[in-house]
């Protein structure tokens, strides 16, 4: 028996010996591996050196390469389908191969970007998310390519940005000049704006809202008496997207420093935390009595989607999308034929506590961007072949076709859809429009489907959206603002999970002060103060910055 | 047994022990696949978990660093991990306490039936349940708990009066959570017990009949008696799974609305270990929550043998 | 005295009993209808689906669902994956299971005690997520078919069922085999494994089932959206609603008679369909191999 039990302990420490060699056999290989990255890396710059020596000659002429690119890019949205006729059409053009990584939705997309990087296999043009932290481990391990050399040399995307707001650029660059993200998407300044049931109006003879309270009376009419003059009660005032705070947006905007994400800064330049201030405070408390009273879809504290509940004729007020604008928005005219006789019209914001109506802003710096990673075997000409793609003509027949094949203008000059970057025939003739979504769009005139009415509607909803984006935060590097690195994951869920509540009715807004202290526990307060340092200096790096590129 | 190829006495340990190796060279063979596929796919990782006493950086691994306990120390800090483990442990124990008993009660019910043909219909969809998967049982618990269009909501209204969304209530969330389990896994709980129930000598009922002992006494002093092995062995092995609350449920079901409640190591593991790329920290959560698994079943197998019982091993 | 007693019991008896089957009959509805909904959901239409309650039977009769969701392409690759790593790894994970548990039900066998301990060790401590999914990147399996099959192979539970049913087989079968000339090999292979039947598809049903409800692996493992297990195409459509939608080709401007309610519907009862066809066959058989191993190791 003894004997057995010595047997037994031995082997178990032979196999633990034989795993813990094994494990060191591995940690050998991952080193070696880690040096050639840094060795990558040195490459990196020199090419890098070798691009600005030869800024004026030497530039690679994509269209006229002899040896076939292979080229992978992960992609979230969009097209995603291989070998459309649009995939082989860029390959044809440019001589190269694409293969696309499809990120698995929104859900878990973060997650395989993640695996991604720190694989063997990274796409050679990688699209991501708000994954700051993540961004800045990629920088420091050498696995994203400085491309602020070519961006010298091939200019379509820099002159786009830079004619669109300078900002975004500012914040994609690294303090040093480099620049290894390039902005995916940025979105208009302000992209939404108030929609409301015109046909319900009309019903029950009221008139469009211009202030909060009018806002919150239509709400309890649509509700309450019977908009759709069907009978039943089956109609809401407010309706959005599930799970999304941006829905309530008309009180949000109507009291000072009120956020539900974002930092804050008053006019004396303090920065404050906008879901822990008394203006959100107000907005939840509003937000949830109207939802007690069930003015507001149920499904709102739900991830859901606002589309089909929407073609069901279910809401009359909801904030959403200038695009809608369109004659070609998808949910529009998903509604409208099942609706043929409803119409929702853009209105202007209503009138808050503050007294100054405003258009949610978007940042200047992108919501996504891309980057050339280490895989590319020459990245130069990756970047040149892209930067080509997103020329005024190039992104236009990316993303809409050919005139006269996918697309026409009418007589008023509208663009009219043959085949729509949305429609089904996209998918199943395999076209491939629209591939290669949020990695570049053109929010300028190359998006040939805004009418001018959307056009102009845009440029409103821009220009009543200034207070707001004056008093709103936007961090260039977060993963550099320790203290909100370390903490905001806790100080996240812990606000999500509170505001949604008091939203939903489960918790009261009287735990405000409760909720507060929570935040603070989790180390509000030292972010805030570390906030403030790095803010001020944040807008002086940024005065010099603007100063430099005017 | 082995004794009865045993040869020549004078033979010593060593070449008794290398006669019986050759001997059974074809059983070692038998065992090499299996074994190597233990080794590779269950030790290694296990060993694996080295990388807790780490600063893991997936991104480039030479410059990775071992920091002793400096994961387990910032874990235990973290008031979001105290938190966490407090919902798995809540979790687990209320699902076992409710779950634990219900398959003993259906098994001894389902005994006492005399027609086979409605005993083996109800079994067969008592157990279907347990061969879904917790993605179609989620996408089956989303259309019953639609807020405007689901069954059980509409029910729950008529009883309450109130329009209750249970997947996003943190009230209702967890009830959800165990009533569902409950449901999928209450069935096939029932068919260990059967295995033991059929193990039961029926010349004892008999006995019993002529004796005059009814059903109830049967139940007491025959039927129970002869399935608690059966029980103490699903009870350790159920101590187990006190560190597991469920991942595939609550990861199908949960979102940022119920994370008070319903955030379990395992979902933390994933959030922090997968998506935000902190290999160390999450995995010493994982290993954390092993070697609780561990200790515990250690502790019950041993109680379990020590108040007279068998355990399981 | 006995006669009377008999007579009360039965009184008593016959109260249970009915009280008993129309429990049952209740319980059984209630696991049924979950599925029944669905199945009937997905045959409705649109208007139907979008006012909820009972679904006793279709209303609105129509297929435009299956006609959607068989165009989306995802379907059948996912179906191809699901079927392909569900066939593999049962085979070789039965096989390999039976292989494993046979010698270690040899008392005779030295050091089988400290490889059946290695094997139960691994059931009571688990190594995690992380660990594992590296060990996978390590081998170089990452978005590879094989990663789906190669973890789940063998799994210590499978393997205490099969050895404890290895033990009940009379040694005298195997001596008299031996007595005529035939090696341990051939002993498992043409006496062993055909007499397990029934424990052999019980554990190839639980392999089986567990290879085609994973979609963990999946979001770990595999990018390649062609290479997608079925159950993580249902999660996808469950969770990225208008997406998964647009892409299942749900026209938005609901020509169709679908929306994300029956195609969802739709999707699961497709994913179901395959254990429903296989479960009654193997039921009489995993029934019996349980009993059979029990549960003891």
């Amino acid at each position: 028996m003894n004997m057995k039990k010595i047997i037994c302990i031995v082997m178990a420490l032979a196999l633990c010996i034989s795993l813990f060699a094994a494990c060191g056999g591995n940690g050998s290989s991952t080193a070696s591996t880690g040096s050639t990255s840094s060795t990558a890396a040195e490459g990196g710059e020199t090419t890098e050196e070798g691009g600005e020596s030869s800024a004026e000659g030497d530039v690679i002429d994509v269209l006229n390469q002899t040896e076939k690119m292979p080229v992978s890019i992960a992609v979230m949205t969009g097209f995603t389908q291989s070998d459309s006729e649009m995939e082989k059409m860029l390959e044809e053009k440019y001589n190269i191969d694409i293969s696309l990584v499809v990120l698995p939705g929104w859900s878990d997309g973060q997650s395989q970007i993640s695996l991604l990087m720190a694989s063997d296999d990274i796409p050679n043009i990688m699209w991501w998310w708000s994954m700051d932290t993540e961004y800045n481990k990629w920088v420091q391990a050498g696995l994203l390519q400085d491309v602020s050399g070519y961006m010298q040399k091939y200019t379509n995307i820099r002159d786009y940005y830079d004619k669109m707001d300078k900002k975004t650029l500012f914040y994609a660059s690294e303090a040093d000049g480099s620049i290894y993200r390039i902005p995916g998407d940025v979105a208009e300044p302000s992209c939404e704006c108030l929609w409301i049931r015109q046909d319900w109006l009309d019903n029950l003879n009221l008139k469009a809202p211009t202030t909060i309270e009018e806002l919150e009376e239509v709400m309890r009419a649509f509700t309450e008496d019977d908009p759709d003059g069907n009978g039943q009660k089956d109609t809401y005032g407010l309706g959005g997207d599930g799970y999304d705070f941006r829905s309530f947006w008309p009180w949000i905007q109507a009291y000072d420093l009120a956020h539900y994400a974002r930092f804050c800064v008053d006019d004396d330049g303090v920065v404050t935390y906008g879901p822990a201030n008394e203006g959100t405070k107000k907005w939840v408390g509003d937000v949830a009595e109207l939802y007690a009273k069930g003015y507001i879809t149920p499904n709102i504290t739900q991830d859901t989607n606002r589309d089909e509940e929407m073609a069901n004729g279910g809401f009359g007020v909801t904030y959403s999308w200038c695009a809608w604008n369109n004659p070609d928005a998808a949910p529009m005219l998903s509604f409208y034929s099942t609706n043929p006789d409803a119409k929702w019209v853009p209105i202007d914001m209503v009138k808050g506590e503050n007294g100054v109506p405003q258009e949610d802003p978007a940042t200047s710096a992108a919501w996504a961007y891309f980057a050339i990673t280490k895989s590319a075997q020459d990245p130069e000409r990756l970047f040149a072949t892209y930067d080509d793609m997103c020329s005024l003509e190039n992104y236009v027949e990316r993303r809409f076709g050919r005139e006269g094949e996918h697309y026409e203008y009418d007589e008023n000059d509208t663009y009219v859809a043959i085949v729509g970057p949305d429609s089904e025939e996209n998918t199943s003739q395999n076209i491939g429009l629209k591939i290669f979504d949020n990695l570049f769009n053109r929010k300028d005139e190359g998006n040939i489907s805004n009418t001018p009415e959307t056009t102009a509607l845009f440029n409103k909803s821009g220009e009543n959206s200034r207070y707001a984006a004056a008093h709103l935060v936007e961090w260039k590097d977060p993963a550099s603002f320790e203290t909100w690195t370390e903490y905001s994951a806790d100080i996240e869920t812990e606000k999500d999970r509170y505001l949604w509540s008091v939203i939903a009715g489960t918790e009261s807004i009287d735990g405000w002060d409760n909720y507060v202290a929570t935040l603070n526990s989790l180390g509000l307060e030292e972010v805030l103060a570390e906030a403030n340092e790095d803010y001020a200096a944040l807008q002086a790096e940024m005065e010099e910055y603007l100063a430099a590129h005017e | 047994m082995a004794a009865a190829v045993k040869p020549a006495s004078e033979l010593n340990a060593w070449e008794r022990f290398k006669k019986d190796v050759v001997r059974d060279k074809w059983l070692y063979l038998l065992l090499l696949p299996g074994m190597a596929f233990m080794l590779i796919f269950r030790y290694i990782p296990i060993f694996g978990n080295v990388i807790a006493f780490m600063e893991y950086n997936p991104y480039d691994m030479a410059g990775s660093t071992w920091v002793g306990f400096d994961q387990f120390i910032k874990l235990f800090q973290k008031p979001a991990f105290m938190k966490v483990f407090g919902n798995t442990l809540y979790i687990s124990i209320l699902k076992m306490v409710c779950g634990f008993p219900i398959p003993i009660i259906l098994a001894l019910m389902m005994n006492e039936m005399r027609n086979m043909k409605f005993k083996k219909a109800s079994q067969t969809l008592l157990y279907l349940p347990h061969f879904i998967s917790w993605v179609v049982m989620a996408g089956l618990i989303m259309s019953m708990l639609d807020p405007t269009t689901g069954l059980v909501t509409a029910i729950l209204k008529f009883f309450t009066g109130k329009d209750l969304q249970v997947l996003t209530d943190k009230n209702l969330f967890v009830p959800m959570l165990i009533i569902t389990d409950i449901y999928k896994g209450m069935g096939w709980g029932t068919i260990i017990y059967f295995a033991a129930l059929s193990g039961v000598d029926p010349q004892l009922y008999e006995a019993a009949e002529i004796d005059g002992a009814r059903k109830w006494k049967q139940l007491l002093h025959i039927t129970l008696p002869s399935i608690t092995p059966t029980i103490v062995i699903m009870l350790i092995l159920n101590c187990n799974n006190i560190v597991n609350a469920g991942f595939d449920q609550i990861f199908m079901l949960y979102s940022a609305l119920v994370y008070d409640v319903a955030d379990i190591i395992d979902t933390y593991v994933y959030r922090i270990g997968i998506q935000k790329a902190d290999y160390s920290f999450s995995t010493a959560a994982g290993m954390f929550k092993s070697v609780i698994a561990l200790v515990m079943i250690l502790i019950v197998n041993t109680v379990a043998k020590k108040t007279g019982n068998e355990g399981i091993w | 005295m006995a006669h009377s007693n008999r007579i009360k019991t039965s009184t008593g008896e016959k109260i249970f009993t009915v009280f008993n089957y129309t429990f049952f009959t209740l319980l059984c509805l209630i696991m049924l209808y979950p599925f029944w909904h669905v199945i009937m959901l997905s045959f409705s239409s649109l208007e139907a689906s979008m006012k909820g309650g009972v679904f006793l039977y279709p209303k609105g009769f129509n297929l435009d669902t299956y006609k959607s969701v068989f165009k989306n392409p995802q379907v059948y690759t996912g179906f191809a994956t699901s079927i392909f790593v569900t066939v593999v790894g049962t085979v070789l994970g039965t096989l390999l299971t039976a292989m494993t548990a046979y010698p270690l039900s040899k008392s005779r066998l030295r050091g089988g005690k400290v490889m059946m301990t290695l094997v139960l060790f691994t059931m009571i401590f688990a190594a995690g997520m992380i660990p594992s999914f590296l060990l996978i990147q390590n081998l170089g399996l990452m978005d590879n078919r094989l990663a789906l099959i190669l973890p789940g192979l063998v799994s210590a539970y499978n393997c205490i069922i099969m050895k404890s049913f290895f033990l009940s087989i009379p040694e005298s079968l195997e001596e008299s085999a031996r007595i005529d000339g035939a090696n341990d090999l051939r002993i498992f292979f043409s006496i062993i494994l055909p007499l397990s039947k029934a424990t052999i598809a019980t554990i190839a049903l639980f392999t089986a089932v567990g290879y085609w409800n994973d979609y963990f692996s999946t979001v770990l493992y595999i990018r390649s959206t062609e290479k997608w297990a079925l159950q993580a195409v249902l999660r996808y459509m469950l969770t990225n609603t208008q997406q998964a939608m647009a892409q299942a080709g749900v026209n938005v401007m609901a020509q169709t008679n679908t929306n994300a309610e029956t195609i969802k519907a739709g999707t699961i009862v497709i994913s179901t369909v395959p254990i429903l066809i296989v479960y009654p066959f193997v039921q009489k058989y995993f029934v019996k191999g349980v009993m059979i191993g029990g549960v003891k190791g």
